[in-house]
């Protein structure tokens, strides 16, 4: 844990001197009526490439420098540190070109993406870590289907073997639905207890209209719920921790794009001497 | 081998980076195989039965199920086929949604760019409302970006050919700037610091360059300070603090604590007009039962600047009668001096026919208008020179040969002007000046200069009074005077005396020449002109022009006669800019007092006997920089370096 925290002051505060030395540098280039501009674009160009190269990193092995991890903990540093290379660099101003507003707009998008899934992954795991079990994420709709198929069966055969429908019928209005549809797009975006509570109160509320075998039989569908909202909890969660990739490596490209066609132009149409 | 506790879900083997997976995985077990690398069902079986005598025997291993119930079709074939509909993996998904968000980036943008809509996307922000104006006028929206880009009217192989082809980036944006404001700047130090000459430059400035960041030697870009795209309400001409002081060695925190003391700023060389303001406001004023108020003379022209006003509003009521009485009897322009013609002819000198009445002993001066155009006559020149230029005949020694050598030259001289006018008329005049200054008269000044001096007069001097010199003209000057209040010419047969009658204050005969004598002081006879000017601007020469109108040396060594005080700032270089209008806005500084107070111990006036402007006195105590930094403050009035100083200091 020391080492962990050490680690995190070294990294953080040689983030924060470079950031500061790039500050510096753009006052210092201001003051000699330079234009930092192109310094800090050609910095930030050469930021984003690195970035980006976490990913060819991760495809190309051979070529790895250092631990995967190791690159993550530079690929964080830095993307952090493009915020300060960007701000200096579009000199605390708004955008107000359309190139430069979309080229902006993405460099923000992909940075927050960026803070989102530090954020997920340093929280999401802790909080699939307190569910019964861990599940791999392409696992998960079979095992929904098992669990459908599982309350089915043991509904089935209570209601054959008693001769009652008091669990059949709770079963077919409240469970069915439930465990066949998978979960709205709310759940995805904040998942919550709250339906899984109030059908295991429901089910409490049944049971005491239930035949002894009926209960017993009961006693599975509680667990099953409880499977199923684990699953579903755990679905939700993984899936962030996928989802974001979707935004940070899809912007991560058109960025390039667009920045390298930004730097050209910049080039193009410098204002410069005779 | 241990069998895992649930087969029938723990024996596959997750390739989540691959990008197929099988259709069955969601329902149950996928197929043993899965899908093919380009995404089709491979279609396999569950096992491959196995023949045992007769019968067909299920294989199926025990990790996907055991042997099934139904077991293999009589012809030997598996009854478990696996097909399905391979998915992407999320990876896979991942992966595409990633390219096909670079294609279409880079599709939209090879739309754009041949588009014509093209500028508007790259234009990095709305222009000025200056310059938008201008480059919106016309139809072709589509080459305004080139009104101050060479690239903004290239095509896309042009722009990539720029590393290869380096004359593709001319002209250069400072070049376009400067094709349109040339009118303000001139094109050949418009880029260099402050607009002006480097020479000038370091007259003005001392350059340290060891404590400076910019070596202000150098030319700098238009766009180093003049950042456009900013928006249309964008200040253009913003100046920052810091941008005036990459050059200057000297560092200001702040205007109260860093900037120098005015010295004697804004007095930093005399007035043109001398006008003693303590001796009026002390005496003059009082003995006209006059109130001294600064608006009588002086008003706000509409830039802030303050003006002076003419001579008929604040000085004729008591000056006129001065000036009246000192041209009482007009102002010479010829008269023939008195002269020894037999000491003369003596010395070898025919001096030819002379008015009887004009011999004698020497005696009689020149007219300083008469020595000016007789310098025309190089031995006349001479002959000035030698006499000194406010000679008179009286000093004439008959004894030294010099002098009547000397004389005789300027009589012979005098005659033939006299000749040539009589014969000539005007062009007598413009001929010799032309020969003084070196330059043609033009019309205008030719008719300034004689004032319609009658053919009669000019007759009369080049003919009549050489002619009937033995009998007695007649007196024509008894009412002559009279009737020629609005100015003219007075001639005087009987002391051969030609003389102007000035019409007032500005008469132009006699601006006009006065400014011909002050141009013929930068000309080859600048000398004997210069004490010519100087004698007709004494304060007791007729007009008494030189009591109030200051002469001053100019840059290039000539004199120069100022008639109007300073209405408006000089052209050329001009550092700091003052306007008068936020300021006297303030109640408290509402009166002139509060900034300019009198220095009543100063002798001004005295400062004007010498032609240095520069050296002098002046009638006002010296401005201080608290006067100004109790307002000039940051949160108050501001105390910017370009609140007081322009950069562009060359005003053409």
């Amino acid at each position: 844990m020391k080492s962990f925290a050490s680690r995190r002051l070294r990294n953080s505060t040689l983030t924060i001197a470079a950031m500061a030395g790039v500050v510096t540098y753009a006052w210092w280039s201001h003051v000699r009526l330079g234009h930092p501009a192109f310094v800090t674009g050609y910095l930030l160009l050469g930021m984003l490439a690195f970035l980006a190269a976490y990913n060819i990193r991760k495809k190309l092995p051979i070529v790895s420098w250092t631990t995967s991890a190791g690159w993550l903990q530079v690929h964080i540093y830095t993307g952090l540190a493009t915020a300060a290379v960007f701000a200096t660099h579009i000199n605390w101003r708004l955008p107000e070109g359309w190139l430069e507003g979309i080229l902006a707009a993405i460099y923000t998008a992909t940075f927050i993406s960026g803070l989102v899934g530090l954020y997920w992954t340093r929280t999401v795991p802790v909080q699939l870590a307190r569910v019964s079990e861990e599940f791999i994420y392409e696992r998960i709709p079979a095992l929904r289907n098992q669990v459908r198929k599982k309350s089915q069966q043991v509904v089935l055969e209570t209601v054959r073997a008693t001769g009652r429908d008091t669990l059949g019928n709770f079963y077919s209005s409240r469970l069915e639905g439930y465990l066949e549809k998978p979960r709205g797009w709310y759940y995805w975006l904040k998942p919550s207890s709250r339906l899984r509570k109030r059908l295991l109160a429901e089910l409490t509320e049944v049971t005491r209209y239930l035949s002894v075998p009926e209960q017993q039989a009961s006693e599975q569908l509680f667990a099953l719920i409880r499977r199923r909202d684990d699953l579903d909890f755990q679905a939700a969660m993984q899936w962030r921790l996928k989802i974001w990739l979707f935004a940070h490596i899809g912007l991560t490209y058109p960025l390039l794009m667009l920045a390298c066609l930004h730097g050209c132009l910049a080039h193009l149409f410098d204002g410069g001497l005779p | 081998m241990r069998e895992p506790l649930k087969p029938e879900l723990e024996d596959t083997y997750d390739r989540p980076n691959q990008a197929w997976m099988c259709g069955l995985t969601d329902d149950g077990p996928p197929c043993p195989l899965g899908p093919t690398a380009h995404g089709h069902c491979s279609h396999a079986v569950a096992c491959h039965p196995v023949r045992e005598g007769d019968r067909w025997i299920c294989n199926r291993s025990t990790l996907r199920g055991g042997i099934c119930e139904a077991g293999p079709t009589p012809d030997g074939e598996c009854c478990v086929h696996y097909s399905c509909t391979p998915e992407r993996s999320l990876r896979s998904q991942r992966g595409r949604f990633v390219w096909a968000l670079a294609l279409a980036t880079l599709g939209g943008l090879c739309m754009i760019l041949s588009s014509n809509w093209r500028n508007e996307f790259l234009a990095p922000g709305p222009l000025s409302v200056h310059h938008a104006q201008l480059v919106t006028r016309g139809g072709d929206q589509t080459q305004r970006c080139a009104s101050c880009h060479a690239a903004g009217n290239q095509t896309l192989f042009q722009w990539l050919s720029h590393p290869l082809e380096p004359q593709l980036a001319e002209p250069t944006q400072s070049s376009l700037c400067i094709e349109c404001h040339q009118k303000e700047f001139p094109a050949a130090t418009a880029l260099l610091a402050h607009g002006i000459d480097q020479k000038l430059l370091t007259t003005t400035h001392e350059v340290e360059l060891t404590s400076r960041k910019v070596d202000p030697r150098g030319e700098f870009a238009c766009s180093t300070c003049h950042r456009e795209h900013h928006g249309a309400n964008h200040d253009l001409t913003f100046m920052s603090n810091t941008a005036c002081q990459a050059c200057h060695a000297q560092q200001f925190q702040s205007f109260a604590t860093d900037h120098p003391e005015f010295d004697r700023w804004p007095n930093e060389r005399r007035t043109r007009i001398a006008f003693d303001h303590a001796a009026h406001q002390a005496k003059h004023f009082p003995a006209e039962k006059q109130e001294f108020a600064c608006q009588m003379c002086h008003r706000q022209s509409a830039e802030g600047f303050q003006q002076t006003l003419g001579y008929e509003v604040s000085c004729a009521k008591c000056h006129d009668s001065d000036l009246e009485t000192s041209w009482q009897a007009g102002v010479p322009f010829v008269s023939l001096p008195i002269i020894d013609a037999e000491i003369l002819g003596d010395a070898g000198h025919d001096v030819g026919n002379w008015p009887e009445q004009a011999t004698g002993d020497f005696d009689g001066p020149l007219p300083a208008i008469t020595k000016f155009l007789l310098l025309e006559n190089p031995t006349a020149a001479k002959g000035i020179q030698l006499l000194g230029v406010d000679f008179d005949f009286f000093d004439i020694d008959p004894d030294d040969p010099t002098h009547l050598t000397a004389a005789a030259s300027v009589i012979s001289a005098l005659q033939k002007y006299l000749k040539d006018l009589a014969a000539q008329g005007h062009k007598a005049i413009s001929i010799r000046l032309e020969k003084i200054l070196g330059r043609a008269v033009n019309d205008q000044e030719l008719a300034a200069i004689v004032a319609h001096l009658p053919a009669e007069d000019m007759t009369a001097m080049g003919e009549t009074w050489f002619a009937t010199a033995e009998s007695t003209p007649p007196d024509t000057t008894a009412n002559e005077k009279e009737r020629i209040d609005g100015g003219g010419w007075i001639r005087d047969d009987q002391i051969f005396a030609l003389r102007y009658q000035p019409s007032g204050h500005a008469d132009p005969w006699l601006t006009a020449w006065i400014d011909l004598l002050a141009e013929a002081t930068r000309g080859p006879h600048s000398k004997l002109a210069e004490s010519l000017l100087l004698e007709i601007m004494k304060p007791t020469a007729p007009g008494m022009c030189g009591s109030c109108h200051s002469v001053d040396r100019n840059a290039n060594g000539g004199l120069e006669v100022y008639w109007f005080a300073q209405q408006a700032p000089s052209p050329g270089v001009r550092f700091t800019l003052f306007s008068h209008a936020p300021h006297t806005m303030q109640p408290e500084l509402a009166d002139c007092t509060a900034c300019h107070k009198i220095s009543e111990a100063a002798a001004m006036m005295e400062t004007y006997q010498n032609q240095t402007p520069n050296n002098f006195a002046a009638g006002f105590h010296a401005m201080t920089k608290q006067d100004c930094a109790s307002c000039h403050k940051p949160g108050a009035a501001g105390d910017s370096c370009t609140q007081c100083h322009q950069y562009h200091a060359l005003k053409k």
